[in-house]
């Protein structure tokens, strides 16, 4: 009976010292939190601009989608036709075409999703009630962004000709529309994730690799004799780059070989372009990574500003959701993130076998949003310890 | 190139603050090559951020100077090929080897051959048989001896040491080795010291 109470009283000091010990580590981290400010700031900021984002720019249902129309004859109809398109708020009549290579290049390189073609002689034999096909080819590599489109398109185009007053009210329309799902005809989904993987793996890891590779230094001291030595910050960099490049590259080559194996995606582009453009978008990716390295003051914020960048990737690029359904504000910050153009150009190149030309203004954005981080990582980097 | 050429280390008024605290006031000095010049003062009297002035790693708020004849503000690329800088925290690379590093080293000064290089600089620090440790498994001692090997591979023609010998024990601060060695490249090294050193009347004297 007498150890009792002071077996208790010993548990009871032992309880008192776990939430005393507790409570010391957790003031410690608030301390810590405070005074790392841009974690602090991010902490509250990342979710609120993200959700306002994605929130606004996320449309799984998209409308303005880009479309061309080959306008074969110059009839009252077709131009009715062309209105009528215009009119729905599903397409967007970007490019109105005389001839069929321009029509075919527009589609290639992804500028339209949607080619509507009026044939020649189309009023014609309307007229004459041959009920001709009025062609309408869609980019089906991404699904999601042609099929509610095309599902809309025989009503929407009947609807607006009736209100048009061109063709009578129940009547059947006096011409078929026929669709062509160009590069995708089975509308298989793994053949637009599997090359959309490919970025999205290669941003992720990248990123990672080159953002921590200066706030490592400066944390474990290593860059206060780094800086004592003689080397410039242009061949810190490189040096941190190169490496990786390698090891993005053996990373992309591994995931498309997976993708043709496995997944059955075709490549019917140049495999030689296909792995040039890839290094570029690696660097690229390594280059945004080693800026924000050369900005994060520890390796808490690299990681951060990482997410930050990563996210919007993953949602603004046409990876999860179609690019040209997203509000044009969307589309214009999606231009600045790479993933946007290299989904063009791995999916250009894998399933519609496009050539550099098609991809010419891709390749171009990947190389400047290289360059230009490149450049702000260079004149970020400290050269001193000041 | 200002100094006369038997001047390794001319500066006059360098002040340096950090938020509003000077830390370094109105510092004038000179030193001869061929000296082994000692720099002594309490915790936070300005030791170390003055051997970054001089290295070129901060640069001052005011005042003006040349070390090694090279101008302190607009010239700290040339100081920095020319002097070795021992940091006072070890700042090798933990997770690669003392061979490793060394060639690292080498191969960052433009040293002919980088492998003979760290081979002889290991023999000389008597680190044999430990080339193929990790640094940051070595004793504290051993980091010191691997840091002071790393500056003075290139043949600096000025050695920085700051705290070279904190954290060694006095016997391994009595051994030659390090000092040999520091003396061998550099005709002229400052030092940085702390109050162990300070009872030693040697701020000022010629290289052995």
């Amino acid at each position: 009976m007498t150890t009792l109470p002071a077996m208790s009283a010993a548990r009871r000091r032992s309880f008192g010292g776990f939430w005393r010990r507790t409570w010391a580590m957790l003031i410690k981290e608030f301390i810590q939190l405070k005074r790392d400010r841009v974690s602090f700031a991010m902490i509250i900021l990342i979710p609120l601009v993200q959700l306002l984002l994605f929130g606004y720019a996320i449309n799984t249902n998209p409308r303005h989608l880009p479309t061309a129309v080959l306008l074969q004859e110059q009839s009252d109809l077709g131009r009715s036709i062309l209105k009528a398109i215009q009119n729905t708020a599903y397409f967007d009549v970007t490019h109105i075409v005389q001839d069929k290579t321009e029509f075919d290049h527009l589609l290639a390189s992804g500028a339209v999703l949607f080619a509507i073609e009026i044939p020649a002689n189309f009023e014609r034999a309307v007229r004459r009630g041959d009920r001709p096909a009025l062609l309408v080819a869609a980019d089906a590599t991404d699904p999601v962004a042609a099929g509610s489109a095309m599902a809309a398109l025989g009503t929407l185009v009947q609807t607006a000709l009736q209100h048009d007053r061109a063709v009578p009210d129940g009547a059947a329309p006096p011409f078929e529309i026929r669709t062509h799902a160009r590069y995708n005809p089975a509308a298989n989904t793994s053949f637009n994730i599997v090359p959309g993987l490919v970025g999205t793996i290669l941003t992720m890891t990248m990123l990672i690799f080159t953002a921590l590779s200066v706030t490592r230094e400066i944390e474990r001291g290593t860059m206060e004799s780094l800086l004592a030595m003689p080397i410039t910050p242009v061949e810190i960099m490189l040096g941190k780059i190169i490496p990786y490049i390698i090891v993005g590259f053996v990373q992309a080559a591994l995931i498309i070989a997976i993708g043709i194996g496995l997944f059955g995606v075709p490549l019917l582009g140049s495999l030689l372009l296909l792995a040039l453009l890839s290094t570029l978008f690696i660097t690229t990716n390594l280059s945004i990574g080693y800026t924000f390295s050369t900005i994060a003051q520890n390796q808490l914020q690299a990681m951060q500003m990482s997410m930050m960048f990563f996210l919007p990737n993953i949602l603004l690029s046409g990876f999860m959701f179609p690019f040209a359904g997203m509000p044009a504000w969307a589309q214009w910050i999606g231009e600045f993130l790479p993933l946007t153009h290299y989904l063009r150009i791995v999916r250009g190149i894998m399933l519609k076998g496009a050539a550099i030309a098609d991809l010419r203004y891709d390749t171009l954005a990947l190389a400047a949003l290289m360059l230009i981080a490149m450049i702000i990582a260079i004149t970020r980097f400290r050269r001193t310890l000041d | 190139m200002t100094a006369a050429p038997d001047i390794a280390i001319d500066v006059e008024g360098l002040t340096k603050s950090f938020d509003g605290r000077k830390v370094v006031r109105n510092l004038s000095m000179r030193v001869k090559r061929g000296e082994i010049y000692g720099f002594l003062g309490p915790n936070g009297s300005g030791k170390t951020t003055t051997i970054r002035m001089l290295c070129g790693l901060l640069t001052p708020d005011e005042g003006s100077g040349t070390c090694l004849g090279y101008d302190i503000r607009a010239q700290a690329d040339e100081i920095k090929r020319h002097v070795g800088y021992m940091t006072q925290r070890f700042s090798l690379y933990q997770d690669l080897s003392v061979r490793e590093n060394l060639e690292f080293v080498a191969r960052l000064y433009g040293v002919a051959d980088p492998t003979a290089a760290s081979r002889a600089m290991i023999e000389r620090l008597g680190l044999e048989g430990r080339e193929a440790q990790l640094a940051g498994e070595l004793s504290g001692g051993w980091k010191q001896r691997l840091a002071l090997g790393a500056c003075t591979l290139p043949n600096p023609q000025l050695l920085l040491l700051d705290e070279p010998t904190a954290g060694v024990d006095p016997k391994a601060r009595r051994s030659r080795v390090g000092r040999r060695a520091g003396a061998r490249a550099a005709p002229a090294a400052l030092r940085s010291r702390t109050r162990a050193w300070r009872a030693r009347p040697c701020c000022r004297s010629p290289a052995a």
